[in-house]
């Protein structure tokens, strides 16, 4: 394959991929809908008061007795605890942790877990490689790009990393195919300067 | 994988989908429309003259409620919000979540129900499938599309034109196929009747290259005031009830090198419309945050009599105090020349045009004063900045140029 066909191939997987992510998306956005269109027709809403209320307990828990737990424990807790903080408003007002925040990252992470399922399933139905295919492009612009050869070393890490891909959505997948073209135009003006 | 990929196809496939997205988007306009009506019309039936009456007191007496409450705010229990509860505190609370926009909750779930309906229908009567785009992978059977392609294809074209464009401008931006080899057309230069003319007038007759004339106040006070960050959103909210007699001098205790963007962020975060009136940069640049005619959110207990100014930084060493700037993380630890003069003609604007006593022990203070804060920060020098304030108050007073841009930007809009 000349550089031509090279690039019409990656160009194309990657197409494939957006297309996949795009369609991932949207059936997010649809069963996101769907359940709360759900949450408000059967008041789910008492679930998440109820979340937030076991989770201000145990958050609290946690923190009071922060100097038995190790330091990196402690930094995690308060990096939550701050997540699900209600806004503080002004000084003197005491802490609350808000339902809302827990319900919105409680939904964010189920949909993580869903859309990485179903791309996982697209990409085993379709077989679709896109770790093999940016190894072989990296190998092809740098030839001493050997150390990446533990990842060619399991299929099944490249359809994971493939669906993991995919499930994050159109946009860092775009942001991941700009910075790979712009590492292939630089490797291409370096082989330029080179000639000349 | 093949060894040439045709682009001709590809987008041929992308262009049914861009057509049923339109079709979809043009009925999702016409159903979202529909619905808003019904909406409209079961709130009319439902709602009788006793009922809308009712309606009407309990929410005037909420309002009421809210403003009685605004004005006895007061200071509480001094413990700052971000810091981690002690031993001993109260319990944790909960802020209950409830569902705000039950109307938007539903009409997002119609619409994508009837989207992706929509779209399904669209691609089988197109007998078209998404999965036409794979057909260039390997181990891609190649056949026609099955029923369930069409419901997959349905969620995608569901979402209207967008993501087609998208993904269109994707394949047209990036050539699959052998590009034409030749010369690229060279970048055509301008030729002398092209190029503007130095000389050129503008409509008015004036010059272009002539200075554009300056407002007096401008050229007196030093800034201009455009009402702030869209001045607009708060046309119905947040009115003064009382009259203004006490200024409160902030830091942001941000980086100096933000933005205003990220000051305007920062208080959008915790949902608030409004914060300080005015923020001073350090190289002197003032911007307005919020309108100088409505309460700002910058002091609790004090917001409904008082002005906001704050200098950008973070002007508190101090390790122990929480978010301070020990070592000068956070940028510059006091505030500039500049920025202290900037910020001392905005106050002394302020002491002439809401008529403040210059009294530094009651009207014009930092905000440690009114709550238990260390803003300004310890570094701040807050006798050098009084001692300006009464520098320029003293001239203003006195001057007739200054009296008479007074009188000009009383004229402006957002300070009535």
């Amino acid at each position: 394959m000349n550089s031509v066909e090279v690039v019409s191939a990656v160009t194309y997987v990657f197409f494939v991929a957006l297309v996949l992510a795009l369609f991932v998306e949207r059936l997010m956005e649809i069963l996101v809908a769907t359940f709360k269109y759900l949450e408000w027709r059967f008041k789910w809403e008492a679930f998440w008061n109820r979340l937030a209320e076991a989770l201000a307990v145990r958050l609290e828990g946690i923190i009071r007795y922060q100097q038995t737990v190790a330091p990196w424990m402690a930094a995690l807790v308060q990096q939550i605890f701050r997540r699900f903080l209600a806004e503080p408003g002004f000084p003197g007002e005491p802490w609350k942790i808000s339902a809302a925040q827990v319900r919105k990252y409680g939904i964010r992470a189920v949909v993580r877990l869903v859309a990485f399922a179903v791309s996982l399933i697209l990409v085993l139905t379709l077989k679709l490689d896109l770790v093999a295919l940016v190894v072989h492009v990296l190998k092809l612009l740098y030839p001493i790009a050997g150390y990446l050869d533990f990842l060619t070393s399991s299929q099944a890490i490249h359809y994971l990393l493939t669906a993991a891909v995919i499930s994050i959505g159109t946009e860092p997948l775009h942001t991941l195919i700009v910075r790979f073209e712009r590492l292939n135009e630089r490797a291409r003006q370096k082989r330029q300067a080179v000639k000349s | 994988m093949p060894e040439t990929i045709p682009l001709a196809p590809l987008l041929a496939a992308l262009g049914i989908m861009l057509g049923a997205s339109l079709i979809v988007e043009r009925v999702l306009a016409v159903f979202a429309w529909l619905l808003d009506r019904l909406f409209l019309l079961r709130k009319t039936v439902k709602s009788t003259p006793e009922a809308a009456f009712e309606e009407n007191i309990a929410l005037l007496q909420q309002a009421q409620a809210e403003s009685k409450a605004l004005e006895e705010e007061k200071p509480e229990d001094p413990v700052l919000p971000e810091e981690i509860p002690a031993r001993g505190r109260t319990r944790p609370q909960v802020q209950p979540f409830e569902i705000a926009d039950e109307k938007a909750v539903a009409k997002e779930f119609w619409l994508q129900i009837l989207g992706f309906l929509v779209g399904a229908v669209a691609c089988y009567y197109t007998r078209f499938s998404m999965w036409q785009l794979f057909d260039w992978l390997p181990g891609i059977q190649k056949g026609a599309p099955q029923l369930w392609e069409f419901f997959l294809t349905g969620i995608v074209i569901g979402a209207g034109s967008k993501p087609i464009h998208f993904l269109m401008k994707f394949l047209l931006e990036r050539k699959i196929e052998q590009p034409v080899v030749g010369t690229p057309p060279q970048p055509s230069t301008p030729t002398e009747e092209e190029k503007p003319s130095a000389s050129a007038e503008t409509p008015q007759g004036l010059p272009m290259n002539a200075p554009v004339p300056q407002p007096l106040w401008k050229n007196v006070f030093g800034f201009t005031y455009d009402g702030g960050y869209k001045p607009e959103r708060l046309e119905y909210t947040h009115l003064r009830t009382h009259p203004i007699n006490l200024i409160v001098i902030h830091h942001t205790a941000m980086h100096s090198d933000s933005p205003f963007a990220a000051i305007v962020e920062e208080f959008q975060r915790k949902n608030w419309l409004a914060g300080y009136h005015s923020i001073v940069f350090k190289d002197g640049t003032v911007r307005t945050f919020t309108r100088w005619d409505r309460v700002g959110s910058h002091v609790k207990g004090y917001n409904y009599r008082s002005l906001g100014i704050a200098f950008h930084g973070n002007f508190e060493p101090d390790p122990a105090v929480p978010f301070s700037n020990p070592n000068g993380r956070l940028g510059i630890l006091v505030p500039t020349p500049e920025q202290l003069e900037m910020g001392a003609r905005v106050i002394a604007l302020w002491v002439l045009l809401y008529k403040i006593p210059l009294d530094f022990t009651k009207h014009i203070v930092p905000h440690r004063q009114l709550a238990p804060k260390a803003c300004p920060g310890s570094n701040f020098p807050l006798e050098a900045l009084q001692e300006q304030v009464r520098h320029f108050v003293n001239q203003w007073k006195t001057d007739e140029n200054a009296q008479m841009a007074l009188k000009q930007f009383q004229s402006l809009p957002y300070l009535a």
